[in-house]
Order: C-alpha cells, then sequence, then structure tokens
C-alpha cells in the first residue's frame, strides 16, 4: 500500500510540476533548425536514399537532419514518432504520410506546439502541413504511367494495378487519376482495369500478387506497380514463372533495382532522382522555418543547386518532371 | 520466531510491489535524466497513446485469470470502428450510434464466447480464427478506404484535454472503467467465481459455478471494452479503417503477463497490471525520445517480459530454500 | 491367516533367511520444512512381500518414492543387494533393479498400449538406436496376458477405462522383470476379478524370489497378501511384524497411537419423510433403472466395486450430468437439474471424491474455499464483507475442530484430512437438505475418520437426509441405515445396515452368475467393435483424410472455373510456398508436440534470412553452403536461447517466445539498420539454389519433403523423439518414469530454431530482396497450418502428413480464392472461417468418440 501512496504522490508532484506549456503558434526561427524527417517506413531504401540529400542540403546551410521511421507502415505508429520528435522539439517535421487522414490530427497538434510541418512523397490532410514537396505531378505522374503502359500493351486489353498499402495517399491519388483518365480518354478506351492488389510494402507479398493476378486472370496484359519495392519484385516473380514476356510491367521504382529488365525492354520504368527530393524537402523545411514563405500560392524560395521554385495551388511544390528510364539513360540513375 | 520476519519479507516481495518500485524508477529516471520528458505535451500524448491497451487490458486481466485468452481484440476494435464511421456516415446522430458499436463489439464478443463455451474449443484457437474473421469483415464492409468525417464533439473528445490538466479526455474511459473493474474482480463474487475458474475448473464447477455463462459474458464484456477502445481509437486518430491497431494484442497481452498474471490462469491482481501498463508506456516513450525506434523498442519490453519472469524464478527459488534452511529444526507441521 | 499363508506357495518358512534385496537404512527425509520420515529402516527380502501400513501423511509414499529414485534421502543410506546406492533420477533406480508400480500411474494417454509399456526403459543387453516394433509387440501381448488384459496392444491407452489403465501400469511394472517390486496402491482403481488376479500374480512373483512391497489401505487386502508388516506413524517406524502374527485392531492400534474401540458411532434416530424418490433413473453407459427412496435422517449406503456407476448417480443427482430417462422427485415434485447451481437451490450437496481436483481449489485459502458455495450470501452491498464470510463458515470450520494457522492460509498447506474438512464446512454452509458423500474417508487419517463420521451420524439426527458412497465395507456396514449394492450400472440389491455381513455385500457386488447388463457392454465387446473397424473406417476417421478431401473439394470447382489453377507455372508457386512453410511448421509441430508454443518462428525466419543474405553479400566467398550453414546455426542460437529459458529457467513457453519475438526482430532491426540487401547484391548461385527445378519439379520442394520425410522416419524410430510425445501427453509422468523432460523440450526448441534458420535461407533465397520485415507476421499462419493440420495444442499427438497436408490446404484456399478473383483484401476473413472449422471438425470428431467410448463401457 505505502507504495501505491509514494506512486500516487510522485505522479502529483510530476503533474503539479507540469506548469501549463504555453501553446505558441509557430514562430520564426532566426537560424537554420532541426528538421526531423519521418518517412513511411524504416525499411524502404527509397526514404533513405532522400536522406542522403537532406544530409547534403544540411552541410550546405546548417542546421540538422535527423531520420526516424516507424517499422510497421501504420498511421498509429507515425503518430508516436511525429509526438516524439515535437517532444525533443525539432523546428520542423518532413513527412511523408501512411494515411492522409489519420495523422492529420497529431500534426495539426504538433503545429499548435509551434512546429512547423511539411510533407513530402505522400500528402497528408492539407490544413495538416504547410508544404507539400511532390516528386512529380501527380496527374503527371498518372498519365505518364498509363501512357507507358498503353505503349506495352499496344492500347488493348486487360491490365492491373499493384499498389503498396491500401491507406498509401500518394498511390491511391495516382490511382484514382489513372482511373479518371481511363474513363475520360479515348485514347485508353479498348483498355481494361480488372483489378487493383496491394503489395503491402513487402517483398514476399509483391511476389505473390503478381503471380496470382497474373494466373487470376488469363487475359492479363500488364500491371502498373507505382510502388518501389513492389516492380522489381513483381518482375522477379514473372520472370521466374516464365511469364515476363506476356506480361507487361510499368511502374514507379529505383532505377537501379529492374535495370537488368528495362535493358531488355520488357519492363518500362517511370522514375526521377530521388535524393534530390531530400535536399529539396530540407531547403524548403527551412523556409518555412523561418517563415521565408508561409505555403500560399506564388511565392518562391531558392533550393541551392536545383535552382528555385514556386509553389503551385494547394501548397503543392513539384521537383520537377519525371523521366521514362529507357536502355539509354538508365545509368544516369544513381538510384 | 523467525515466521514474523519471513511473513513481512514475504508481504513486501511479491510482484505488484516489485514492479510498483521498477516504475518508479524509470519515471525517475526519465524526469531527471530524458530531456523533454517532463513536459505536458509529451505526457499527455504518451498517455493518449495508451488509451486503447489500458482499456483492452482489463477484460484481457479477467480472461486470463479464468484460464482463457482473446487474440482477436485489437480486430474488434477495428471492426467497431469501421462500424461506428459507416453508421455516422449513414447520417446516424453519434450517441445511438456510440451505444450501437459498443452493442456490436458485444454481439464479437458473443461469438468468440460461444465456439468456447457451446462448442469447447479452445480459446486461443477460436480467438485466433476470429482475429482474421473479424478484420476481415471490416476489409469486406468498407474495402480498403476510410471514415474520417466525424461529429465535432467526438474529434474534440479525441484531441483534447480535460481542461486545466495534461490528462487526455480519451483516457477518461479507462479512467472510470479501470476502478469498476478492480472491485468487480477483487470483492464481488464473480471475481472469485473468476479465481475459482482459473484455479481449478473442475472445483468451481462442482462447487455450483456456472462456469460456461461466466466465461461467456467475459467474452462478451471483451467485445464491447474492445468496441469502446475502437470509438478511442478512432475520434484520436479522426479514422475508422480496417487495418486500425493491427498487432495490439500482442501488446496487450505482454502488459497482462508482464503485470504478474499466470497464463495457467487464477492468479494475479489488476494492480500489478496497471503498474506493467504505467511501466511500458513509459518505457516506450522514453525510448522514441532517445530516438530508439518501433522493433527496437519491442525488443527491450520483450526483453523485460523474459528477465523479469527468470528472476522472479530465482527469486522464489531462493526464498524457499532460505525458508527450508531456517525452518528444518522444526519437526512436524 | 496362519493358514494361508503356511500353505501359500513361497512361504517363507524356509530355514535361512531369505536375501535382502532393497533396504532403507535409517533414512530422514524432510520437504521444505516439513519432516515427511525420520530414522527409518525397511528391508525388502527376496520371495517375500512387506505391507507399508500407515495412514495418509505417515510417510508411506515418500517410503515409496525414495527407492523409486524421486527424491534422494536427506540422511541415512539406500542399499540394493547390500550395495549403497545414490539414485539421481527414477532411472537409475531403474537400472538398479526397482521397479515401481505408482498410485497414480504416469501413463501417457495419447500414446499406445504398448508404447506406455516400453516408454522410458533402460534397454538391457546392447540398446539398440530405433525401436523395434516387431519385437516390442510379442512382449507387449505377453505382458497383457500376464495380467490379464484383454486389448490390442496398438489401442490408443485413453479409450480404455481407469480400470483397464491401471493394469497397464501394473504390466509395465512387471516388464522390468525387477528382482525389487514397489505397489503403490495398485488395487485402488481394480474391480474385485482384477485384483484376484493381481494377487496371483504377486504370488508367482514371490515365487520366484522377487522383493516386494505393498502400499495400501484395506486391511483385508494388505493382511492377504503380506508376510510381514510395516507400520508407520507420523513419519517414524513403530514396528515390522509377521503378518500372522499381528492383529487387525493391534495393527490400527499402531497406525493411530491409541486404541481405538469403536470407530462408528451409534446412530438410532427416527426418519422423517421422504425427500428424495428416484425411479427408472438410467444414463446411457454409465447405469441403469436405478429407483431408491430416501427418507430425512436416514444414512443411504451405496456399495459396489469401483466402476459401478455410483460416483455417476450422484453425479447425475446434482446436477453434473443429465439422466436419458427416469424421473427424480424432490419431496414429492418431479425436478430436473440443468446445473450444479440449479441442484444446490433444491438443498442438495455433493462432497466429491476427488477432493483436490474436484472439491478444492488448491491456490484458494480456507476461507475463500468454504464460501466459494455461498458466494451469493456474504455479500452486503454487492461486495463481499469478509464478516459476514466468517459468520457463515466459521460455525462449521469449528465444529469440525479443523487445525489451522489463519483462515487465509492455502489449503495445500493441509494434511487430508484437514482438507476434508473444509470441504465438509463448505457443503453444510449450504444448508442442505440431502448430502451425498462420495467416498469421504478415503485418504485420510484414522482420527480425522472418526470425526467425520461423528459429524455424519449427528446430521442425519438433526433430519439430513445422507447418501454415503464408500468402498470400505466395514464403513458402510458400520454407518448406514441401508445399503444398496450396483453392479456394473445395475442394481444389484439392498440390505439392511444392523444385520448383513461383508460377504452378503460382496458377493452381491461381484456375483458373476446372472450378469443381465443391459447397457454396459463388457470390455470384449468393446475390443471386438474396436477391431472390428475396419482398416477403411479407420483411414475415414483420420484428419488426413478430410485434410485431403477439403483440398479436393477446394480445388475441382476452382479449376472448373480457372484451369490456370493446375498450370505448371500456379503448381510451381504453389509448391514452392508450401515448401518453405511446411519445413518450419513441422519445427513448430515438434514443440507443440510437448504442450508447447513457439511464437517466435517468424522473427527467427527473419533474421536468418537478413543474416546469411547479409554475409553472404559482405563476403561471397563463403558460398551457398556456408550461407545455409549461417542460417541455420542463427536458428540454432535463437532455439537455444528459447530452449534454455523454456526447459531450465521454467518460464512458459507462451511467454518466452512472445518476448523472443520482438526480441530476435529487434536484433534483425538494428543488423539491418534500415538497409535492403536485393536481388543484385547476392550471388546468383545463392538464388539459384530455389529457382532450379529437377525433372520439373521445384528443388525446393523436394528439399522439403526429404526434410519431412527424415523427421518423419526420426519421430517413428528414435526413442528419444517418441518420448517426446510422451512429455506432452503426461509431463509430470514422464518425470517420474525419468524421461528427462527438460533435455526433449529443449531438443524440441533447438530443432524448430534449426528448421526455421533453414526456412529463413530458403526464403532469402527465393524472395532475393531481404530487410528487417521479412516473414512478419508468418507465425500466425505456421500456427494455423499445424492447428489445421491436426496437432493438438495440449500436446502429445500429431502427425509430419498431418502438418503438411494442413499446410497445403490453407494455400490451395487462398490460391484457389485468388483465382477465382475473391478481393485479396476478403482473404483474411475466410482464412479465419477456415481455422474455425477446421477446429470444429476436431472438437466434433472428438465428441463423438468420447461418446461411443461412454457407450461401449
Amino acid at each position: 500500500m505505502s507504495l501505491k501512496m509514494i506512486g500516487t504522490l510522485l505522479a502529483a508532484t510530476s503533474l503539479a510540476a507540469i506548469s501549463t506549456v504555453a501553446m505558441a503558434a509557430p514562430q520564426c526561427a532566426t537560424a537554420p533548425v532541426t528538421v526531423g524527417f519521418l518517412p513511411k517506413l524504416d525499411t524502404d531504401p527509397y526514404f533513405q536514399v532522400a536522406q542522403t540529400g537532406a544530409d547534403e542540403a544540411a552541410a550546405e546551410i546548417g542546421g540538422k537532419a535527423i531520420k526516424q521511421a516507424p517499422s510497421a507502415a501504420t498511421a498509429e505508429a507515425q503518430i508516436e514518432f511525429i509526438n516524439n520528435l515535437v517532444s525533443q522539439q525539432v523546428g520542423v517535421i518532413a513527412i511523408s504520410a501512411n494515411d492522409a487522414n489519420a495523422v492529420a490530427p497529431a500534426l495539426k497538434r504538433a503545429m499548435d506546439q509551434g512546429v512547423h510541418v511539411v510533407s513530402y512523397d505522400s500528402d497528408v490532410a492539407p490544413d495538416a502541413r504547410t508544404l507539400f514537396l511532390n516528386q512529380a505531378k501527380g496527374d503527371s505522374l498518372a498519365e505518364m504511367m498509363l501512357e507507358s503502359m498503353g505503349q506495352l500493351i499496344r492500347y488493348k486489353g486487360d491490365f492491373a494495378i499493384l499498389s503498396s498499402t491500401p491507406t498509401a495517399a500518394n498511390q491511391n491519388a495516382w490511382i484514382d487519376l489513372i482511373k479518371s483518365k481511363l474513363a475520360s480518354d479515348s485514347k485508353y478506351a479498348d483498355m481494361k482495369l480488372v483489378q487493383v492488389s496491394y503489395g503491402e510494402e513487402s517483398e514476399q507479398v509483391n511476389q505473390q500478387q503478381a503471380l496470382a493476378l497474373a494466373q487470376a486472370f488469363p487475359d492479363l496484359k500488364g500491371i502498373i506497380v507505382p510502388a518501389g519495392i513492389g516492380l522489381p519484385a513483381a518482375a522477379r516473380a514473372l520472370e521466374q514463372a516464365s511469364m515476363l514476356g506476356q506480361v507487361k510491367l510499368t511502374g514507379l521504382a529505383p532505377a537501379t533495382l529492374i535495370k537488368k529488365y528495362i535493358e531488355d525492354g520488357s519492363v518500362q520504368d517511370i522514375w526521377w532522382n530521388v535524393k534530390d527530393l531530400g535536399y529539396l524537402t530540407y531547403y524548403a523545411a527551412q523556409a518555412v522555418a523561418s517563415c521565408a514563405i508561409t505555403g500560399k500560392e506564388g511565392e518562391t524560395f531558392k533550393a541551392g543547386r536545383l535552382g528555385e521554385y514556386t509553389i503551385a495551388a494547394g501548397g503543392e511544390v513539384v521537383l520537377g518532371p519525371a523521366e521514362i528510364v529507357t536502355p539509354a539513360n538508365v545509368d544516369e540513375f544513381k538510384f | 520466531m523467525f515466521a514474523p520476519a519471513q511473513n513481512n519479507l514475504a508481504r513486501f516481495a511479491n510482484w505488484d510491489n516489485f514492479l510498483a518500485v521498477l516504475t518508479i524508477l524509470v519515471i525517475a529516471y526519465a524526469c531527471l535524466f530524458v530531456p523533454n520528458f517532463l513536459t505536458s505535451f509529451n505526457i499527455s500524448q504518451a498517455i493518449a497513446g495508451a488509451s486503447e491497451r489500458a482499456l483492452i487490458v482489463l477484460p484481457m486481466v479477467l480472461l486470463i485469470i479464468a484460464r482463457e485468452i482473446d487474440l482477436s481484440v485489437a480486430s474488434i476494435l477495428a471492426l467497431s470502428s469501421v462500424c461506428f464511421g459507416l453508421l455516422i456516415q449513414a447520417g446516424m446522430p453519434m450517441f445511438p450510434a456510440i451505444a450501437l458499436t459498443i452493442v456490436a463489439g458485444g454481439l464479437c464478443g458473443a461469438f468468440n464466447g460461444a465456439l468456447v463455451t457451446r462448442l469447447a474449443l479452445p480459446s486461443l484457437v477460436v480467438t485466433l480464427a476470429t482475429m482474421a474473421m473479424f478484420r476481415g469483415l471490416g476489409y469486406i464492409v468498407l474495402g480498403s478506404g476510410s471514415i474520417n468525417a466525424f461529429p465535432n464533439a467526438f474529434l474534440d473528445f479525441g484531441i483534447g484535454n480535460v481542461p486545466g490538466t495534461p490528462i487526455p479526455w480519451t483516457i477518461v474511459p479507462f479512467l472510470i472503467l479501470a476502478p469498476v473493474f478492480a472491485i468487480v474482480l477483487q470483492k464481488m463474487p464473480a471475481g472469485r467465481r473468476i479465481y475459482a475458474i482459473g484455479g481449478s475448473p473442475a472445483a468451481a464447477r462442482y462447487s455450483g459455478v456456472r462456469i460456461e455463462r461466466t466465461v461467456f459474458m467475459l467474452f462478451v464484456t471483451s467485445g464491447a471494452v474492445c468496441a469502446i477502445a475502437g470509438l478511442v481509437y478512432a475520434a484520436r486518430l479522426a479514422n475508422a479503417r480496417a487495418n486500425n491497431a493491427v498487432g495490439l494484442e500482442l501488446d496487450v497481452i505482454t502488459i497482462a503477463l508482464l503485470g504478474g498474471l499466470s497464463v495457467f490462469g487464477g492468479k494475479g491482481r489488476l494492480t500489478g497490471v496497471l503498474w506493467a501498463l504505467l511501466l511500458v508506456a513509459t518505457i516506450r516513450n522514453v525510448l522514441g525520445l532517445l530516438q530508439i525506434g518501433g522493433d527496437a523498442q519491442g525488443s527491450v519490453i520483450g526483453l523485460l517480459l523474459i528477465g523479469s519472469l527468470l528472476a522472479s524464478n530465482a527469486a522464489r527459488q531462493v526464498f524457499e530454500r532460505v525458508r527450508s534452511a531456517f525452518s528444518y529444526s522444526h519437526t512436524r507441521r | 491367516m496362519i493358514e494361508a499363508i503356511a500353505s501359500g506357495p513361497g512361504s517363507s518358512l524356509s530355514p535361512d533367511e531369505p536375501s535382502v534385496r532393497a533396504a532403507l537404512i535409517g533414512v530422514t527425509k524432510a520437504f521444505g520444512g516439513t519432516l515427511a520420515i525420520a530414522d527409518v529402516s525397511i528391508e525388502l527380502r527376496a520371495g517375500e512381500v512387506l505391507a507399508l501400513l500407515g495412514e495418509n501423511g505417515a510417510g508411506k509414499s515418500t517410503c515409496v518414492k525414495l527407492l523409486a529414485g524421486v527424491h534422494q534421502p536427506d540422511l541415512g543410506a539406500i542399499l540394493v543387494d547390500g550395495q549403497p546406492q545414490h539414485f539421481t533420477t527414477p532411472l537409475s533406480a531403474q537400472a538398479a533393479g526397482i521397479a515401481v508400480m505408482h498410485q497414480h500411474p504416469g501413463l501417457f494417454p495419447d500414446l499406445s498400449v504398448a508404447e506406455n509399456l516400453f516408454i522410458g526403459h533402460v534397454a538391457s543387453g546392447t540398446p539398440r538406436m530405433t525401436i523395434d516394433y516387431a519385437g516390442r509387440e510379442r512382449e507387449a501381448q505377453r505382458l497383457l496376458k500376464l495380467v490379464g488384459l484383454d486389448c490390442a496392444p496398438d489401442t490408443q491407452l485413453s479409450t480404455l477405462r481407469t480400470s483397464e489403465q491401471q493394469l497397464v501400469e501394473i504390466a509395465r511394472a512387471l516388464s522390468l522383470d525387477a528382482k525389487v517390486l514397489i505397489m503403490d496402491e495398485p488395487t485402488a482403481a481394480l474391480s474385485q476379478r482384477e485384483v484376484e488376479r493381481l494377487l496371483k500374480v504377486v504370488d508367482e512373483l514371490r515365487r520366484q524370489g522377487v522383493a516386494m512391497m505393498f502400499v495400501g489401505h484395506r486391511m483385508d487386502e494388505v493382511f492377504r497378501v503380506a508376510d510381514r508388516i510395516t507400520v508407520l506413524r507420523d513419519g517414524r517406524l513403530i514396528g515390522t511384524a509377521k503378518a500372522s502374527e499381528l492383529s487387525r485392531s493391534k495393527a490400527i492400534e499402531m497406525m493411530a497411537g491409541r486404541e481405538i474401540s469403536s470407530l462408528y458411532p451409534e446412530h438410532n434416530n427416527v426418519h422423517g419423510d421422504t425427500v428424495l424418490r428416484v425411479t427408472g433413473l438410467s444414463r446411457t453407459g454409465a447405469f441403469n433403472d436405478i429407483s431408491f427412496d430416501l427418507k430425512a435422517g436416514e444414512i443411504l449406503g451405496f456399495g459396489g466395486l469401483v466402476g459401478s456407476g455410483r460416483t455417476e448417480i450422484a453425479r447425475v443427482l446434482f446436477g453434473i450430468d443429465q439422466p436419458s430417462t427416469g424421473t427424480i422427485e424432490l419431496a414429492g415434485r418431479p425436478t430436473s437439474f440443468a446445473s450444479a447451481k440449479d441442484a444446490m437451490a433444491s438443498g442438495i450437496a455433493y462432497v466429491s471424491e476427488d477432493r483436490m481436483g474436484q472439491s478444492l481449489v488448491m491456490d484458494f485459502s480456507i476461507l475463500t474455499n468454504a464460501s466459494l458455495t455461498i458466494l451469493d450470501k456474504v455479500t452486503h452491498g454487492g461486495l463481499i464483507s469478509r464478516q459476514a464470510e466468517l459468520g457463515l463458515v466459521e460455525p462449521h470450520l469449528d465444529r469440525l475442530r479443523l487445525r489451522y494457522g489463519s483462515y487465509d492460509q492455502a489449503v495445500s498447506t493441509l494434511s487430508g484430512g484437514n482438507q476434508q474438512k473444509v470441504v465438509l464446512s463448505k457443503w453444510l454452509a449450504t444448508n442442505p437438505h440431502i448430502l451425498i458423500l462420495d467416498e469421504p474417508t478415503q485418504g485420510i487419517d484414522v482420527q480425522t475418520k472418526g470425526d467425520v463420521h461423528a459429524m455424519i451420524a449427528e446430521l442425519a439426527a438433526q433430519g439430513l437426509a445422507i447418501i454415503l458412497i464408500s468402498s470400505e465395507l466395514p464403513e458402510l456396514l458400520g454407518m448406514c441405515d441401508r445399503i444398496i449394492v450396483l453392479r456394473e450400472g445395475n442394481f444389484a440389491g439392498e440390505f439392511e445396515g444392523g444385520t448383513t455381513t461383508q460377504a452378503q455385500i460382496v458377493t452381491a457386488a461381484t456375483s458373476a452368475a446372472d450378469l443381465t447388463s443391459a447397457t454396459a457392454a463388457r470390455p470384449a465387446d468393446n475390443e471386438s467393435s474396436i477391431e472390428n473397424t475396419g482398416l477403411i473406417q479407420r483411414i475415414f476417421a483420420r484428419r488426413e483424410f478430410g485434410l485431403v478431401a477439403a483440398i479436393v473439394a477446394v480445388a475441382l470447382p476452382i479449376v472448373a472455373i480457372n484451369p490456370r489453377m493446375i498450370s505448371p507455372a500456379n503448381l510451381s508457386a504453389l509448391a514452392m510456398d508450401a515448401a518453405l512453410i511446411m519445413i518450419v511448421a513441422v519445427g513448430q509441430m515438434l514443440v507443440m508436440l510437448t504442450r508447447s508454443i513457439d511464437l517466435s518462428v517468424a522473427a527467427v525466419i527473419g533474421l536468418a534470412a537478413y543474416g546469411a543474405a547479409s554475409t553472404l553479400h559482405v563476403a561471397p566467398e563463403i558460398g551457398v553452403f556456408g550461407a545455409l550453414a549461417l542460417a541455420i546455426g542463427i536458428g540454432i542460437v535463437c532455439g537455444v536461447v528459447n530452449g534454455l529459458v523454456i526447459a531450465y529457467g521454467n518460464v512458459p513457453a507462451i511467454v518466452v517466445t512472445l518476448g523472443t519475438m520482438t526480441v530476435f526482430r529487434g536484433i534483425n532491426s538494428l543488423w539491418a539498420g534500415g538497409k535492403q540487401i536485393s536481388a543484385d547484391q547476392v550471388p546468383q548461385s545463392w538464388l539459384d539454389l530455389t529457382s532450379v527445378n529437377l525433372l520439373g519439379i521445384p528443388a525446393i520442394l523436394l528439399i522439403s519433403i526429404a526434410t519431412l520425410a527424415a523427421i518423419a522416419w526420426a519421430l517413428r524410430s528414435l526413442p528419444a523423439c517418441r518420448e517426446l510425445f510422451a512429455v506432452g501427453s503426461n509431463p509430470e509422468g514422464a518425470k517420474l518414469i525419468g524421461i528427462p523432460v527438460q533435455r526433449r523440450v529443449f531438443m524440441a526448441f533447438v530443432t524448430a530454431g534449426a528448421l526455421a534458420g533453414f526456412t529463413g535461407a530458403l526464403w532469402a533465397s527465393r524472395y532475393a530482396t531481404v530487410d528487417a520485415r521479412v516473414a512478419y507476421g508468418f507465425e500466425l499462419n505456421v500456427i494455423a497450418a499445424v492447428v489445421v493440420g491436426g496437432v493438438a495444442l495440449r500436446g502429445g499427438s500429431g502427425t509430419i502428413l498431418g502438418v503438411a497436408l494442413g499446410a497445403i490446404t490453407l494455400l490451395v484456399i487462398r490460391n484457389g480464392l485468388t483465382l477465382v478473383r475473391v478481393d485479396p483484401l476478403w482473404l483474411q476473413g475466410i482464412y479465419g472461417l477456415v481455422i474455425l472449422i477446421a477446429v470444429g471438425i476436431d472438437a466434433l470428431v472428438a465428441h463423438r468418440a468420447a461418446n461411443a467410448r461412454l457407450r461401449s463401457h
């Protein structure tokens, strides 16, 4: 019993000692701050490469880039880290969200505590962040993927999409755009989307799902895989089942991981310079922290060697156009 | 002559107190040496983050004492949040929707309970299966999407603190239910029966305890409380979705076992489990602040679980030897 | 008596003293703070039976356990053939030539009779590596014939009745061909016929010069079988005498310490109205057409052999079981009880014969046990009030003169007699009108017996109606007004208490003359019905067949819808998936056989996969085999950690593996540091390991099948592996007969770890890209496969074929659903449903088998 009383006493005094910390609106920093990067998942190499870009930028203009990533690609895990970063008093949180809406309350709470929020790669609810650093324009990416698929299957036949997780905001946005393009553009009138499957960011599941799609839909001509881990996995699985020529693949993936498939023409890829995304995000974060930009359309800021960027509608900043990776330029991509 | 000292030592050196000491030490360490721990924001967020686990651990304790287990708790949580989201989306006012959701959770629990009591199936396997089934049902009903539009009062509950304190509203259901469960377990006939069922099911049956009915009610309670946890989760994350809270069940069971419950049933108290809850939440928070991530946090908790049980076994053996050495001189009892 | 001994074969009237085969010399043993025996010396002589008499707590079972090698003496020595012995385990006692028939047979319900006879045996002569099934069968049949048990050696033990199982225990002890035989209450569960058989065997052994010790409670038996009798009291040796020279009353006096003039109180009170009338009561497989009346103030005895249905009738009267036909009338009104609570509400109380299993919760205190039956009456405002508890319970405890330290001490610390007093208080507190006592004085000391008998008489005088079930004839005759005798579930006679003789009762209970037993089929019939179940039927009943049927049932319609299911590519993918999960599932089966579980398998797979791939990346020169060895090595290390903590650290498996699951994942995370090893970072030969085909069949499947076959062979032929089944079936029993339980459990976990490591290597080779998330959540798939495959969660049974089929069934279902384009998100739900169905069918089949067994008894 006595220990219980000690415990309660301790709790009471601590609570009393924590006087209400004033809820502050984000303040303007005078020197470069610490930027906390919060990717979707710790094992995705995509975000590790992006981080190298952030580190490069930090070396250039000062401040610190730290990265904390959850072990599960869920919103709940990310919320814990959002709170941790706030407690660690970082200046800006740069998040690639597992679930656009679920993390919003936590981000808003962060902003109430005086921490700025920007998102990169996968957006959150717009009122929960100041800027969204997008790797390429969403509809541009979607259109490029659809166009690429169309080319591969000569604009006729069944195809499927193998996405990452059902909750991923960016993938879902691209899938919606693809669907609307399919419906509206007559160029794709003879192409049919038969199924959307999910690879859950796991090598094993991606392989299984790719095979399952090929088996379940005997007339399947191609699969779009807008997920970095998924495209190489699907290629491997189909190659092993000797179906890689019969079913064509395209999507978004680190060029180096599918280099051999690109070189023999069975797979297409749309990609960009991932490192630059991290670099850009860091610069943007520092600009937001110092109140140089407030996320309004038309504002501009300078991002080191990448040059000047203008904020588009909805607080979105686009890194640049994505490229189709061909056997000719595949070597240019370091990742 | 040594008896009184022994008794005092025995009374002192029990599991609850050991956990309490450990927890207080960890909290003290955190307050003093971990920067940013003792802020209102950190404390309130850490507590909020533990809201669902805290709720679910309450019926889980009762189940484990009665020699049962419920692995489907996280799935019932997810399914109830989906259910609530759909009801709100269909235009139902908030309070009826809440009531219906809790009933739905109770029905899931009743399904578990019926399989365990009527068909006499082991609860480990039944709830392993319903863990997949209930969540799958959530997917079937809602697909992969999510519902985010909730009434403002609901969202305020999920975000805000009790005015003037760093205590978030989301922990309040737990604060209300915990004493209720504690009183039922320790001071009411139902609790005695639960301990009897866990201690010796045959003796309980032959003493007139209606085992099937009690166990069934435990599962229904578990389902209902998980539904409440589902509501709390949805409010906190403003999100109703079929894949909410994956993996939560193992966390809850770890806390229960760390809290001194025996896997064989019949032993353990709620107070130990509450200390364990506090300990685990603090450790996770501290590790997060020290930038140690998800899997590694799990490892620390895992080591704590194993280490504590090994230590307690060793301590008990030492104890036995000390006691027998002291009283060997006494002849027959 | 003297005549019997003189005319019996092997009588010890030979001039030379028979040699002392085994002896306890001045042995003292204490447990914790309690002295069990002090300075006891016993000699067991060749060709002689020494009976050990004493109340409960006198130290008889301690003597047995010392000779059996279960415990070691604190002081004194144990001699065998004059040589001092130091038994560290029961196995060493066995090796020294001592065989023990235990009171509570440590048999293994999941194993066959033959296995039960021979498991754990120290092989004489050259020990064989593998099990000789043919030789064993012959030997088993010989032994079964010897003890008079008529059943096939490969019958599963759990299908036998209690008395038959006791016979197996006896046969087992005899199979050791020992020079010293210890019999600890061997007749407790036997019918009269079987007891006769046993005594004949004892005579034969006497002739052969075996030294024997007989521990028993029934005076008649003891005096009949013993040459000499040793009496213990409170842990000390009171005296040893020739059976022929010792009178019953002297023996009892030595046991109890005082002269017992009359054991049974007078009772001749007036009887009241009929409180209970039973008409034509029957329960299939238990008893048939029982009718009797019971009046207030009357003590009605139920006599008969063990298994004659008396306890079964009591259970029906108390609402635990339901009758098939017949009526029960309470105070003239027909009633039925759905549960014990109903019966209690009608004023019936039942004191079970199984004190520790059914009457008391051993962890509870005296007070909480005593108030368990009246919980609703001790509340104050909904909460339990200690005052109310004490108020209702104290009077009864005091009345029975319970000796205790405090009301809050655990009942496990009390002696048998005091425990029984708590039980009686518990029931008296319910104020019953009808009290059913089932063997109320079994296993308690003479002093307490007297107290109990006095109380029973007093209660009857107060108007309680009492049914007294007892196997002790003197007790029946001394206490009861009337006695009903049952024989094999049928009514066999009613007798008046005062005037009947023991002989009359025994005759009624055992007369072989007119056995009109209708419902209860004889054991012989039972056996023939099992043998007549043809080979075909037995195959049908097995789990494996059901799984094959399920696979076909799912596959056929799907193939019709989408023929791609049997396309080479699909089958190949299925085969590879199956290969991976089968290997790790078999490891899980080994663990579950020992009544444990391993939740960390998936984490081990991940760790091994990453370890192998990462090392290959950094140091490709270790080659494919090096990487395989490394992965298996990592698995072994993980298995060792699990095994040590579980087997030797005494922490439950589910807790440990829950912890190590997260620890191994954490180590994996730290090692990987967020990185992935991708396909082009490992040598091609590594990836080829699993993509190679041999004659069109994926190599990985062949490797998997080979592994399974090897383990299946080991499980069948290696004694150490058979012992795994024993460990799971009855862990305590396994320990008692000398099976190194801890080592076996350890071995199971290490093997499971190695197999998981092996799977990890294959996984890394198959899926090419590995990171810290490999196989996340896979443990549930593994457990599902094992459970669907028929491995029992409670341990002791399971087959390799079942596990393989279970894995394949689940994979086929998933594959099939995918091919018919069921939304992949739905798969999870359907998976769960399938597991439920599999387990449900299991339960149904077990239920039906138990019913069949009941009917054929």
